[in-house]
């Protein structure tokens, strides 16, 4: 309320909370840091990119607006992908493209699945390992990539422009996802699962 | 669950592939999530994969950026095509900051985001920055209303599912929201403008939709160099603009995106002797007369070099400034800043502290109901009229009391007016009586209300429209007025024209105490 409490902010045309200098800067890295992991798992459901994009888009939006009301003894990335995967099963259009058994308790259970703390420079150690990696490639798959996740164009967008049958870009994309996670896995050490 | 279905995890990863790539059929999709329903190891399996086409998809947006933005500069391209393949691995600084402002831009939220190359330090740093307390004097605004309109329209954000922003669409847009202040202290410019965007959002949280499709991608080059910027009150554009220009680049605006790029040229540059007049070349007032010619401008510009650290306080033994052709862009644009913020119209409220009605909240009054309260005499001692020029402090009549220690600062934010009441001076400091100026003359066409305590970090905001105005319910302070807020409250004496407060929340709470509620009415009467 006005004056008195403490720390707290709102906004007087909406009950929601609006948040403060103090909250802002509490915010932002706790996001920065949990933002891949949280596009990660909103792609897990959603596969059109675009719509991904607009889904991770009003989770970040929710995750501002609800920031008072997170418990800052948890995890903010736990909590934000609990937010995405409420946000995705009460979305009737991304529900509908979802199997029965995607349920908010499997998102639930999936979203425990990803680290428990987030950690920008994992990130960023991943990243130039896949940099690394990239580069080993032949420039055939390297164009194949760009299309597909550079450009998000369509499997078959990518095989007329390139000569390729649909399954065969199909399978590339498989080869090359494989090929370069186990890349990247052995680049930082880590074992190589088959 | 059901687990009829258990798949062995060959066939896992191959409905995994094919999930990913969007081939599933019904019954595959149906086993695949339901692995995933009842297997924690294929759980772990699909969140790692998950993890890594995210990764994959940031790397290859980012080439598809680097390419875009090389791309931009003529001449460049076929250079770059030439020249030998270095292993992108050497570069991880602009692949990291490539790669994150193409995951975010690609999600159209406006949110540049950095290379964070300390992990959250850097985050932290970015975002450290603080509202200026105390403003600038800024020039009057120029007195005739119709100028200032043609001068400086108000903005209306266009819809955008049917509008195309072009560049001069969004330079008025953003020129249309006023940052309270930008204070950077030598961060690098990617960090810098992440800190704007954080004020950015909380200005338009009120805003038009465009807060969730502009998209603000900073080259790598420029995202690295390191910018150092103090200012009062600045359009959001207008801060950029200058951070941009201190660090060597330039900002465009296209279609829903503002790019920030550095100049092709040396960096750092080499400070060359200038008359302090060259950076206003070119420029002209608003009633035409060359800015350059006039001694009041040029000595604001030799004002804001000295402030911004820029040339030491003392002037040069041969009279001259030696700046950089950095420097010189970046006083260019805090002289238009400034320029900017005078065309602004002066704004008049009245604040009255108003007997309480039962069970009132903190809400937004209707035009009708300011009507009513403009139509009723107030009580003695409880009005005051406040006159503020946006980013201008309220400046006491009292000569001899030049320390207000609350102000009422206008900023336009988009479509509305945003006003905040700030107090200046700290928690601990003893009260002080301060008159406010006499009655106004002017309606802003719509008004936004934020009253800020930064000492008890309470802030209240809301938008009200037309002839709208606020009232703040004050029953909760009467518990809080004690100091559990930080906030030394004091002897709070009203008396007619005079109003004494430590800050807001002493205002409030002097309300509070004595049963009564705050108004905040724009005026309308002449």
């Amino acid at each position: 309320m006005l004056g008195g409490d403490k720390g707290r902010v709102k906004r007087v045309s909406d009950p929601a909370f609006f948040m403060s200098p103090a909250e802002s800067d509490q915010f932002l890295p706790l996001f920065l840091a949990a933002q891949n992991d949280l596009r990660a798992f909103i792609g897990a459901m959603v596969r059109d990119r675009a719509v991904r994009d607009d889904v991770f888009q009003e989770v970040s939006m929710i995750l501002w607006q609800s920031f008072a009301r997170f418990d800052r003894s948890r995890p903010f990335g736990a909590w934000a992908r609990g937010i995405a995967a409420r946000k995705i099963m009460e979305d009737r259009r991304l529900r509908s493209r979802l199997p029965d058994y995607c349920t908010l308790e499997t998102l639930e259970a999936l979203s425990e699945s990803f680290p428990a703390h987030e950690d920008q420079g994992s990130w960023q150690e991943r990243e130039q390992a896949l940099s690394y990696c990239l580069e080993l490639l032949p420039e055939k798959s390297t164009r194949v990539l760009s299309a597909r996740y550079g450009r998000g164009e369509a499997a078959d967008q990518i095989a007329a422009a390139m000569g390729l049958t649909l399954d065969a870009v199909y399978q590339t994309l498989t080869r090359l996802r494989r090929q370069l996670r186990e890349c990247v896995q052995r680049r930082l050490g880590q074992p190589v699962h088959d | 669950m059901n687990t009829d279905q258990a798949i062995d995890p060959q066939d896992f990863s191959r409905l995994l592939q094919r999930w990913q790539d969007g081939l599933c059929t019904v019954d595959e999709a149906d086993r695949f999530w339901q692995s995933v329903a009842n297997n924690a190891a294929y759980r772990r399996e699909f969140a790692a994969a998950s993890r890594f086409e995210g990764l994959l998809e940031s790397a290859m947006k980012e080439r598809a950026r680097e390419k875009e933005v090389a791309g931009f500069w003529v001449g460049v391209v076929e250079q770059m095509a030439q020249r030998p393949k270095q292993p992108v691995w050497q570069k991880p600084t602009v692949k990291r900051a490539l790669g994150i402002a193409a995951v975010l831009a690609a999600g159209g939220l406006f949110w540049w985001v950095a290379n964070f190359e300390t992990g959250s330090h850097s985050a932290q740093s970015a975002v450290a920055v603080k509202t200026p307390r105390e403003l600038p004097a800024r020039a009057p605004a120029p007195s005739n209303p119709r100028q200032r309109s043609q001068v400086l329209p108000r903005p209306t954000p266009p819809t955008l599912a049917t509008t195309e922003w072009d560049a001069a669409a969004l330079n008025e847009w953003l020129s249309g929201y006023y940052l309270s202040g930008c204070e950077v202290q030598d961060l690098p410019l990617r960090d810098a403008l992440t800190n704007l965007h954080v004020q950015m959002m909380q200005l338009n949280f009120f805003g038009t939709d465009i807060q969730s499709r502009l998209r603000l991608v900073v080259t790598p080059e420029a995202g690295k160099r390191r910018v150092t910027l103090k200012t009062g009150p600045i359009s959001f554009l207008k801060a950029i603009e200058t951070l941009a220009a201190l660090a060597g680049c330039q900002v465009e605006l296209g279609d829903r995106l503002l790019t920030v790029k550095a100049i092709a040229q040396p960096y750092p540059q080499k400070p060359l002797p200038h008359a302090w007049s060259d950076v206003l070349a070119g420029k002209v007032d608003a009633e035409g007369n060359p800015e350059a010619g006039q001694p009041e401008k040029i000595a604001l510009v030799q004002a804001d070099a000295i402030e911004q650290g820029i040339v030491p306080p003392e002037p040069s033994a041969d009279g001259r400034a030696w700046l950089t052709a950095a420097q010189v862009e970046a006083l260019r644009r805090l002289a238009e800043a400034r320029a900017q913020l005078a065309m602004q119209p002066q704004l008049k409220f009245q604040v009255r502290l108003a007997p309480k009605d039962s069970a009132e909240q903190e809400r937004i009054l209707t035009v009708e109901e300011v009507q009513q309260l403009q139509a009723q005499p107030a009580p003695p001692g409880t009005q005051t009229v406040v006159t503020v020029q946006p980013g201008a402090p309220i400046r006491p009549a009292d000569p001899l009391d030049n320390s207000p220690q609350w102000q009422l600062v206008a900023l336009p934010i988009g479509e509305g007016i945003e006003i905040g009441l700030q107090p200046l001076i700290p928690a601990t400091s003893p009260d002080r009586l301060i008159q406010m100026p006499g009655n106004g003359q002017v309606s802003p066409p719509q008004l936004a209300l934020n009253t800020a305590s930064f000492h008890d970090s309470t802030l209240v905001t809301g938008v009200i429209g037309a002839g709208q105005g606020v009232r703040l319910a004050t029953s909760s302070l009467a518990t809080s007025s004690t100091g559990s807020s930080g906030t030394a409250v004091g002897t709070v004496s009203i008396a007619s024209g005079l109003t004494s407060s430590s800050s807001l929340s002493a205002l409030l709470d002097y309300a509070a105490a004595n049963n009564l509620q705050v108004n905040i009415l724009p005026i309308t009467n002449p």
